[in-house]
């Protein structure tokens, strides 16, 4: 089973569950339960204090410390921008990874702590999708971060991709440059968008923002995505996969190639000596691009936990 | 072999009216990444620097050297490695 359905599933998925998208988890209180916050969060600072003065810490930052096993913990209260923090830890295991340091298992460690409990992308697929943007409220569209970081596409419309979910929308107005092309949509504006995304190809994953809760829809592409290029080449645990997997039907498949072109994550390939579709379903995210796009349906949806191989493979 | 890519911030000042290099690269190896973040406000194109993320993954084809409009970015081959081919 998925480990946040484990955590958070409440019996089901994780991501059907209508309280990840909702407003508790972006802590609005009332008065009393405000006072209890801020007098948690001094004892928790006086014990970051002690920690440091012990020598238990061994890396910190603004509003964020690493204890001495590793772990990766953001100080309650402190204002972290998971967006930047993410993109600098990747960013360190990157330089790591090219220079061959002998502490790259530490440094991922780090980062796949970070990522397990702040910011992480989860595959779903279309029809997942469309009920996520039934669920959540407001909807807004914005600019790819990812895109335009690192493909250029600044104040692009090719580049207005990603979903904004949830009440984390409040704060648009303090971040300009996050929230950059920001529009407000309808449901059925938006499941029009999500439409024309998913008859382009993107893989459609949902971001969160302090797990469980769901703040975005994101709709990626190799290799500009941080999140798939993490997973894909630097084995982070930044980009979760699937709930499903996809099967070939051998019986229907003419062989043309079609699904190939739609895999971002470099899973199938066409047999040349049978001419038929072969799909290495340890690399597959289940996000159900191929299947979607095969024109004489040779390709299955199946079930993750059904497959006994690879019920523990996320 | 490991590549080195070398941007020379004097000529390169303002990447954001640029982007071909970011555009045209086929391993996708650079990054534009914002510096000074203030909030309710945007930051001006200045702030917008130009740097190499994913150094590990450049394989020389120097489509970037070749489309800079400043000669601003240079690659040669990191120093110091081993350089046999296994």
């Amino acid at each position: 089973m998925c480990k946040f359905c484990i955590t958070h599933g409440e019996g089901g998925k994780w991501y059907e569950v209508a309280r990840n998208y909702a407003m508790k988890m972006y802590n609005y209180q009332k008065e009393e339960a405000r006072k209890k916050r801020a007098e948690f969060i001094e004892k928790k600072m006086a014990e970051v204090k002690e920690m440091m003065e012990q020598g238990r810490i061994i890396e910190n930052g603004e509003g964020w410390y690493v204890d001495s096993s590793g772990e990766f913990h953001a100080i309650p209260g402190g204002a972290i921008d998971l967006d930047i923090v993410g993109a600098e830890l990747v960013q360190e295991v990157v330089d790591a990874t090219s220079m061959g340091a002998e502490d790259l298992p530490f440094i991922k460690k780090k980062v796949n702590s970070f990522t397990n409990k702040y910011h992480m992308n989860h595959v779903i697929t279309y029809q997942e999708a469309q009920k996520v943007l039934e669920m959540s409220w407001p909807i807004a569209l914005m600019e790819c971060i990812c895109r335009r970081e690192r493909r250029g596409m600044y104040n692009d419309p090719q580049a207005w991709v990603c979903f904004s979910l949830g009440v984390g929308l409040y704060k648009f107005e303090r971040w300009p440059e996050t929230f950059r092309g920001l529009t407000f949509l309808s449901v059925k504006e938006a499941k029009e968008r999500l439409e024309y995304l998913h008859k382009k190809g993107c893989v459609h994953s949902l971001t969160t923002f302090y797990t469980p809760y769901i703040g975005g829809l994101c709709n990626c592409e190799y290799p500009a995505c941080l999140g798939i290029r993490g997973r894909l080449d630097y084995g982070l645990d930044i980009f979760g996969k699937g709930h499903e997997i996809v099967l070939p039907v051998s019986e229907n498949c003419t062989g043309c190639g079609e699904c190939v072109q739609y895999c971002q994550f470099g899973a199938l390939n066409i047999s040349r000596s049978m001419n038929k579709l072969t799909i290495n379903l340890q690399k597959c995210f289940g996000c159900g691009q191929c299947a979607e796009h095969c024109p004489n349906s040779a390709i299955i949806m199946k079930e993750r936990t059904k497959m006994l191989g690879l019920h523990d493979n996320w | 072999m490991l590549m080195e890519i070398l941007i020379n911030k004097e000529r390169c000042t303002i990447p954001l009216n640029c982007r071909m290099c970011l555009k045209i690269c086929p391993q996708c190896v650079f990054q534009l990444h914002p510096t000074g973040i203030k909030r309710f406000e945007e930051i001006p194109p200045e702030n917008w620097k130009l740097r190499v993320s994913y150094s590990d993954l450049c394989v020389g084809c120097m489509e970037c050297v070749k489309v800079c409009p400043e000669n601003a970015i240079k690659v040669k081959p990191l120093k110091g490695q081993n350089k046999e081919v296994a």
